[in-house]
Formats: structure tokens, C-alpha cells, sequence
């Protein structure tokens, strides 16, 4: 009996003990497993950020890098990715447009972790195999698409191209300014033109605004032909925006004395006593906006819409569209409408003019 | 002897394998010791030769740099760009003009000038490959070390927007004024194409050139084109080397700075290669490496050894099968002269044993002939001795002179007998051949052999009987009378009392002669010795008469023998000789008729 109970109170003491530390170890596992779980989470979602493999990026196109204008921009854009967050880009040009959706699934398949697709064709094939790729987020730069992992950029070129307008508008001893652009059917295109214009009207309604499409954004001898025929059409001032094809429609206005405006890039260089300005998409700050999402682990299906900024790389704005300096043309473009056209700039930046 | 010559022939065929193995394996020691002094000092020169292309090649290529950078400087110091004005077509035309002088002298695809941003402003690219204005290229290391240093920068290798791997020179454009940075002007070389002009790139199996940049990419390489824009320690080179220590430490050796070389196999063939730093002015700004295939190098001096050993392997060859063909001969030669002294031996003993047989017989001769001579002598000298000694009476003197007389005639006999013996045997016998007729010679001789014993043999009879009286033969009157008295005188000698009958008779072309006797007849075991010298049962024959007789007889061309008369007691001799062939025919015609 004295066993007994000896043994009995031993046993009690013994069971305490042992909830004691069954409850302890539960705690911390607990508590050490949710910590874990969310350092591992947090590991998983910063994976390439900081820490871990850089993100794999594909550059995919259906321009030339080689355009001096929209598919150099593409290739100055990619690199700056590499420059700024030194993740890992691969570039593709010259995609067919019949190929466009072959090649995403291709890079997708391959696991890239972003692919930016630059080309408002791309929008449709995009959206439509994302669903097969959640755990890859799509970029379409001048797209009009968004799901959960596609998101679009569409820069408001409109703006600059009402700068243009006016610039020329201002410029223009015939009245007369031209707007050839490549294919049609890209909204942004329309766009541009209204806002080309809207700034000319603006500064003289009377100014008469010729349009132009080619059905084409890489025949260059097309472009020169259009330029050649609105110049015969009294056209002093030619914007093209038509890529490789544009280049064509410089050349018209070289050939014929009259002045051009360049875009996407600087395109001065290409023929500098003809092209005044340009509207410049700064690579620098393309995509600024979606990788500040994706570094802050908060993708969504966003469509951006980037306007105007003061200057090259500011700070002061968003925006990521700028006029070009006017080099050779600094000296001959009077102050008073290198004045109007800051004006100008400011009056879109702070929305008092609204392009539509 | 056969034991002996086995042995010898195993001996020598033993030596002559030992000898043909030990010049064969000192020709192929020799041949092989040969071949790689040969080697060696080809390998040395070859060595030697591609230390020095190695220098040069390096050297031309760093003097080809150099002028790059030389064109790149005109170009920054014309005077469109030190005005900023970095696009347009007066700088298109110095670009176009610049970028022909540059391609005149090496392979250069594309000259650029790119804005102090680091955009490019003018690309004058090569026919078929597409230029990049406006594109930014300011990240470029190159471009950041030329922006800030504003020094030429030989760049290591980068692939293109297009694809292609590339080094790039450049050439900061900085204003000659006040020293600021306006830009940068480039000149882009494909590497493989740059490198092309310098040797093979292209083949693993010529000799073939290996550049590397400053960390180690490989910008041509002959082994293999798709190494080319791999780090040469990446894994994908390294496996292609497979890891050859040797090849690293050579390189790593190279991207030092230092010239070297070195042997090693990473399983793709022996390759020798040389190696030297690409410099401009003093500093190293490319590597090359020159590597051969050493089977290579000794291909044109393989096909030479091979044929040379081919000639020594067959001189040796020749020169065993001739010792292999003589020793052939040798050992038949051998053989059949061994066939040879064996037969002479047999001859030699065959005819040592004949001597052996005359040198007994001639002892014999001589003690039978001594004794034969003594025999008379003794009452030849008795009889002296009486006549000398006492007086004798006429009677007894008589008797004892008769006696003196018939030894010495014995002795005489004996005297002619032995010489004739040996003119037989010393082949001297000389017949003195006429015609004669044996008839008449038979009976002469009868009659004057009656007259010699008809005191002696008072009872004998000797009768003569032939069908015949002309028996023409040629022989020698005297030996024939020798014979015939030989015959009578041996068969008197054992018939003593009887009669000896003498016949002829022509058989064929031969006269036959036989004397038949009824003495005691011949004793059968002399019988086969009948005609050899010194065999006698007689008391007083000499034992050389028979002898004589049949030498004589031979010497006629006849033959002559002897048998026992089967019905009466008595022995018959025959003897042969030819009938002189004129009288034959007649003579037989003659038999015939009687």
C-alpha cells in the first residue's frame, strides 16, 4: 500500500512536469513554424529581389533594335533593367506578328519570370495564354490588356505629340504640317495624331493638319514616298511615327529642305539639320512603374499610363515622355517659342491643357 | 654419330634463332632509339618555329591594334567631332572613309561614334549587318573605363545585339580645347573574322590560333567554334579540355602576361602549344595561344622513317632468308658429303680388309715360298756336302749328281713360279700372242712331259684325243704350254699310277681342253680354293701352279675349272679359249664333216 501511494504521488508529479513541457515545446514549435512559415514566405516572394537569383527577364519585340527610334528604345529600356536592378535580361527583335504568341509560350515555357512584350500586338496573344502561366507576370509596353499576372503600359504620346504640334504649328511658314504614321489599326496612333493636332490648331486653327498611314512600319522607301507627297502637299513639317519606315520620311524632308520631327528616340542624329526635335519614351523610366510594383511583391493587373515628364530621367514627375533637345537648333529657334513651348509642357504636366 | 649430328643441327638451328632474335630486336632497338632523335630534334626545330610565329603573329596583331587606335584618334581629333557635331553627313563621310582605311588593313564591322551619354550617334556597320543608332551602350564596361580614364580601351569580348561576338577598340573623343569628353568613337572586330587573318580558326585539325581576353573568354578558338564567348575556365570549356591541368596552367601562365609552352593530350591527340601576350605598346591586352597537332609535325617525317625501315626491315629480311637458303644448302651439302665419306669408308674398309687379306697372304706367301725354297736347298747342300766329304763311288755319284739335279730344277721351278706370281699380281704379265695351233702345242707338250717323268712316274699313261687336229687360236705359245704342263704335272702328281686322258673339243666358238686323271680326286674343301695361291695337298707342288694356270687362261680371255669325276675316282680340269674367229667357221665346217 505505501508503494502504492508513494508511487501514486510520484506520478502526479510526473504528469505535471510533463504537460508543462508538452505545452512549452507546442508554443515555441507554434510560434517558431508561423515565423519560419513567413520567413520562407517572405524569402519566396523577395526571391530575386534583394537576396537569391536575379529575376529573369525576356525583352520581346516585333520592332528593330536597329530603327534608331522605337526598337532602339526597347533595347535602351532592357538595359536599363539590367543597369538599375541588375536582373537578367534576353532580347528578341524582329518577332512576326503571326509568331508573336509561339514565342511567349516559348519564353514562358522556359520559366522567365517576367516577359516584356513591347508592341500593342502583343496584348491579345498575351492575355490569352496567361492563364497557362500564372506564376509568370507579363508586361505589354503600349498594350491596352490587364489580368492577374499581365499587366500594360501605355504611355500618354499624345502629350508630346501636342507639343509637336504647336512647335511646328508655331514654326511653319506654310501652315501646313504633316503626320505619317506606320499601321493604322495601333489606337496609340490615332492618338498621337490628335494630339499632334490639337497643339497645332491650338496655336493657329487655321493650320492645316495632313495624315498618313502606311500599313507598315518598316519599308522605308514607302515612308519616303508619303513624305515626299505631303511635302508636295505644302506639308513644311513632317511627324512620322513609323519606326524603321520613319526613317524614310527624315529623308523626304532632308532631301527637300524642310524640317521633321523625330520619335520615340532622339533622332537628330539621323539627320541633324532636318530633324528639330523628337518626342523621346525615356528608357529610363519605362518601367519604372511596373517593377516598383513588382519589388514591393504588389503585381496586379494595372494598366500604367505615363505622361509627360519636364526633362530626361526627372525626378520631379512620373511621367516618361520628353522633347528632345533641339542641338543644332538651339540657335536658330526663337526664345519666345522655346518659351511657349515650356509653357506649354507645364501647363500638361499641371493638367491645365488635358490631351484627349 | 647420329646422336651427335642431331645435337649439332639443334645447336645450330637454336644460334641461329637466338642470332636472328637478337639482331632483330637490336635492328628494331636501334631503328626505334633512331626514330625518336629523329622526333626529337624535329620536335625541337617545330618547337622552335612556332616560338617564334607566336612572337610574330602577336606582334603583328598588337601592331594591327595599334593602328586601329591610330584611325580611331584621327577621327576623334577631326574637326567635326572636337565642334560636337557627332551625327550628319560630313561626319558619315569621315566615318565612311575611316572605316574603309581601318578595313583596308584587318577585319573591323562596324566603326561608331557615340554621344557623351553613351548613345550611339553614327554606326557605319558592314554590308549585310544592320547599325544601332541611338542605342545605349553606356553600361558597357569599355565605355564607363574610356569615360573615365579617357584612355583607349581594347575590350574583352561581348556578343552583339545581333548575335555576334565581338571585341571593341576605343578611342575617347575628348575636346582639344579645354580637355572635356564629347564621346567615344569605337571600332567593333568580330573576333572569329579578326582572328582569321592571323591563322586558322576554323579546323581542330591544322594548326590553329587561341585568343583570349583579359578574363579569359575565348574569342577564337580553332578547336572549336561554339567555345567561342565561353570563359576558358567555365564549365563548358573545361569539359570540352577535359579538366587538363597542363592547359590550365599554361593559360593561366598566359593571362599573366608570360610567354610559355607546353605538351599535353586532353584526349584529342598530342598538341603542342605555344603561347604569347598581345601587347600594345607595353601592356598585354589579348592572349594568343598556337597549338599543333604534333602527329602533325612528324606526318612528313613518318611516311620518310617508314619507308627507311621498310628498306632495313627488308635488307635485314633479305639477309635471313640468304642465311636460312644457305644453311639449307649447308646442311644438304653436309648431308650428301656425309653419304659420301660414309661410302668411301665402306670402300676404305673394304679395301684396308682386302689388304689386310694380301698382306696376310703375302706373309703367308713368303713363309709357304721360304719354306718351299728350303725344301730343296737341304739335299741340294747334302748332296755337295757327299761329294765334297767322301769318295763316292761312280754309282752313288751318279744317283747323288741326280739328285743335286732335280732340286735345283725344283728350285728353278720355284724360282719361276714366284715370279711369275708376281708379275701376275703386279698386272706385268705379258702374253706374247701368235697364231698357233693349240693341237700341235697339246700334243708337244704331252710328249715333252712324258720325257720329264718317265722315271719318275713309270706307270702313269697320258693320252691325247681330239676330234680335231687344227685348233687355231692366237695365244702365247709358251704360257700355254705352262698351263697344259701345270695340269699334267697335278694330275701326275696325284695319280702317280693310272693314266691322265687330254681332250679338245670345239664348243662354239671356244676350244674346250680337259685333263681328267684317275687319281684321288680333289679334296672338297680345297675344291672352292682350287685356283688361289699356295693351296696344295701335294708333297712337292709349289701351290702356285693353278694360281698361274688361271691368270694365264684369263688373260686369253678364257675361263677355267676344276670338279670330280662322278663315276670313276679322279679329278677333271677344263679350261676355255677362244678360237682365233677367221678359223671358225671352217674349223666348225671341218667338225661338221666329220
Amino acid at each position: 500500500m505505501k508503494m502504492v501511494n508513494y508511487n501514486s504521488s510520484r506520478g502526479y508529479l510526473h504528469r505535471k512536469f510533463l504537460i508543462h513541457v508538452v505545452v512549452t515545446i507546442s508554443i515555441v514549435s507554434v510560434i517558431g513554424l508561423y515565423v519560419l512559415f513567413h520567413y520562407a514566405e517572405a524569402q519566396i516572394s523577395n526571391k530575386s529581389l534583394e537576396t537569391g537569383k536575379p529575376l529573369q527577364i525576356a525583352y520581346l519585340t516585333d520592332g528593330l533594335f536597329s530603327d534608331a527610334g522605337w526598337g532602339a528604345f526597347g533595347y535602351n529600356a532592357g538595359q536599363e533593367i539590367i543597369s538599375k536592378y541588375g536582373y537578367d535580361v534576353t532580347f528578341l527583335d524582329n518577332v512576326s506578328i503571326p509568331n508573336i504568341e509561339k514565342t511567349v509560350r516559348n519564353y514562358a515555357e522556359k520559366k522567365y519570370d517576367v516577359i516584356i512584350a513591347q508592341g500593342y500586338e502583343w496584348g491579345d496573344p498575351i492575355l490569352k495564354l496567361s492563364n497557362d502561366y500564372p506564376n509568370t507576370k507579363f508586361i505589354v509596353f503600349t498594350g491596352l490588356v490587364k489580368s492577374k499576372n499581365v499587366a500594360s503600359i501605355f504611355p500618354r504620346q499624345q502629350d508630346a505629340a501636342y507639343l509637336l504640334g504647336a512647335l511646328a504649328s508655331m514654326l511653319s511658314k506654310n501652315h501646313t504640317i504633316g503626320f505619317i504614321g506606320g499601321d493604322q489599326k495601333y489606337p496609340n496612333l490615332k492618338k498621337i495624331y490628335e494630339g499632334y493636332k490639337q497643339g497645332a490648331l491650338y496655336i493657329n486653327p487655321k493650320s492645316k493638319v495632313l495624315e498618313r498611314y502606311l500599313g507598315d512600319w518598316d519599308n522605308q522607301t514607302k515612308g519616303r514616298s508619303a513624305g515626299l507627297s505631303q511635302i508636295k502637299e505644302g506639308a513644311d513639317f513632317l511627324l512620322h511615327v513609323a519606326d524603321n519606315a520613319g526613317q524614310g520620311v527624315i529623308q523626304a524632308a532632308k532631301e527637300k529642305g524642310v524640317y521633321a520631327f523625330g520619335a520615340v528616340s532622339d533622332q537628330n542624329k539621323l539627320a541633324p539639320d532636318t530633324v528639330v526635335t523628337s518626342f523621346i519614351l525615356d528608357p529610363a523610366k519605362a518601367y519604372d512603374s511596373v517593377f516598383d510594383v513588382i519589388r514591393m511583391n504588389n503585381f496586379t493587373g494595372t494598366i500604367f499610363t505615363p505622361g509627360l515628364e519636364s526633362s530626361k530621367n526627372s525626378t520631379a514627375e512620373n511621367g516618361m515622355i520628353y522633347i528632345a533637345p533641339f542641338h543644332s537648333f538651339q540657335k536658330k529657334i526663337p526664345a519666345d517659342i522655346q518659351n511657349k513651348l515650356l509653357q506649354l509642357t507645364q501647363d500638361i504636366l499641371n493638367k491645365k491643357i488635358i490631351v484627349s | 654419330m647420329t646422336l651427335f649430328s642431331g645435337k649439332v643441327v639443334l645447336l645450330g638451328v637454336i644460334s641461329i634463332i637466338i642470332i636472328a632474335i637478337t639482331s632483330y630486336g637490336l635492328f628494331f632497338l636501334l631503328q626505334y632509339e633512331n626514330e625518336k632523335n629523329i622526333r626529337e630534334s624535329i620536335f625541337e626545330q617545330e618547337l622552335d618555329r612556332q616560338l617564334k610565329s607566336t612572337n610574330s603573329i602577336s606582334q603583328h596583331i598588337g601592331s594591327d591594334l595599334r593602328y586601329i587606335t591610330s584611325v580611331l584618334q584621327d577621327l576623334a581629333d577631326s574637326v567635326y567631332l572636337q565642334n560636337e557635331n557627332l551625327s550628319g553627313d560630313k561626319v558619315d563621310k569621315i566615318v565612311d572613309e575611316k572605316f574603309r582605311q581601318l578595313n583596308s588593313v584587318t577585319e573591323v564591322d562596324g566603326l561608331l561614334i557615340t554621344d557623351k551619354d553613351g548613345i550611339i550617334n553614327v554606326h557605319k556597320a558592314s554590308k549585310g549587318l544592320k547599325s544601332f543608332v541611338n542605342i545605349d551602350i553606356s553600361s558597357k564596361d569599355y565605355m564607363k573605363q574610356t569615360k573615365r580614364n579617357l584612355q583607349p580601351v581594347y575590350s574583352n569580348g561581348f556578343t552583339g545585339i545581333d548575335g555576334k561576338y565581338r571585341i571593341a577598340i576605343t578611342y575617347p573623343i575628348v575636346s582639344v580645347v579645354d580637355g572635356h569628353y564629347i564621346g567615344t568613337a569605337i571600332a567593333n572586330l568580330p573576333t572569329i573574322d579578326f582572328f582569321k587573318a592571323y591563322g586558322n580558326v576554323e579546323n581542330i585539325n591544322s594548326q590553329f590560333l587561341v585568343a583570349f581576353d583579359t578574363k579569359g573568354n575565348l574569342l577564337a578558338v580553332g578547336a572549336s567554334k561554339d567555345l567561342v564567348g565561353k570563359n576558358f575556365f567555365g564549365n563548358e570549356t573545361q569539359a570540352f579540355i577535359n579538366h587538363n591541368e597542363a592547359l590550365n596552367n599554361l593559360t593561366h601562365s598566359l593571362l599573366g602576361g608570360n610567354k610559355g609552352h607546353a605538351l599535353y593530350d586532353y584526349g584529342r591527340g598530342e598538341r603542342l602549344n605555344t603561347e604569347s601576350p598581345i601587347l600594345v605598346g607595353t601592356k598585354p591586352v589579348y592572349f594568343l595561344q598556337v597549338v599543333t597537332l604534333t602527329d602533325r609535325i612528324y606526318t612528313t617525317i613518318n611516311s620518310v622513317l617508314f619507308s627507311e625501315s621498310i628498306k632495313m626491315f627488308s635488307l635485314l629480311t633479305g639477309a635471313t632468308a640468304a642465311i636460312i637458303v644457305l644453311v639449307f644448302l649447308l646442311r644438304k651439302w653436309y648431308s650428301m658429303l656425309q653419304i659420301e665419306v660414309r661410302k668411301r669408308t665402306r670402300d676404305l674398309m673394304i679395301a684396308n680388309e682386302s689388304l689386310k687379306k694380301k698382306d696376310e697372304a703375302q706373309n703367308q706367301f713368303i713363309n709357304i715360298a721360304a719354306h718351299e725354297l728350303r725344301t730343296p736347298i737341304q739335299p741340294i747342300l747334302n748332296g755337295i756336302y757327299l761329294l765334297q766329304s767322301a769318295n763316292l763311288k761312280s754309282q752313288k755319284r751318279v744317283q747323288v749328281l741326280d739328285i743335286i739335279q732335280r732340286n735345283t730344277k725344283k728350285l728353278g721351278r720355284l724360282a719361276e713360279d714366284i715370279l711369275d706370281v708376281t708379275r701376275i699380281e703386279s698386272n706385268s704379265l705379258k702374253l706374247k700372242v701368235e697364231r698357233l695351233n693349240l693341237y700341235d702345242l697339246i700334243l708337244n707338250t704331252i710328249e715333252e712331259y712324258k720325257k720329264n717323268i718317265q722315271f719318275i712316274y713309270k706307270d702313269l699313261m697320258i693320252n691325247y684325243e681330239s676330234a680335231v687336229q687344227n685348233i687355231i687360236v692366237n695365244g702365247d705359245k709358251l704360257r700355254l704350254g705352262q698351263v697344259l704342263f701345270i695340269l699334267l704335272d697335278n694330275a701326275s702328281k696325284f695319280t702317280k699310277s693310272g693314266s691322265i686322258l687330254v681332250t679338245t673339243q670345239i664348243k662354239s666358238n671356244t676350244i674346250q681342253v680337259m685333263v681328267k686323271d684317275t687319281g684321288s680326286g680333289i679334296d672338297p674343301e680345297i675344291l672352292p680354293h682350287l685356283f688361289t695361291k699356295f693351296v696344295t695337298r701335294s708333297d712337292r707342288g709349289t701351290g702356285l701352279g693353278l694360281f698361274i694356270a688361271k691368270n694365264i687362261i684369263e688373260a686369253h680371255g678364257g675361263i677355267i675349272w676344276a670338279e670330280n669325276s662322278p663315276q670313276h675316282q679322279g679329278a677333271i680340269f677344263f679350261f676355255t679359249i677362244p678360237l682365233a674367229n677367221d678359223v671358225v667357221d671352217k674349223d666348225g665346217n671341218e667338225n661338221g664333216k666329220l
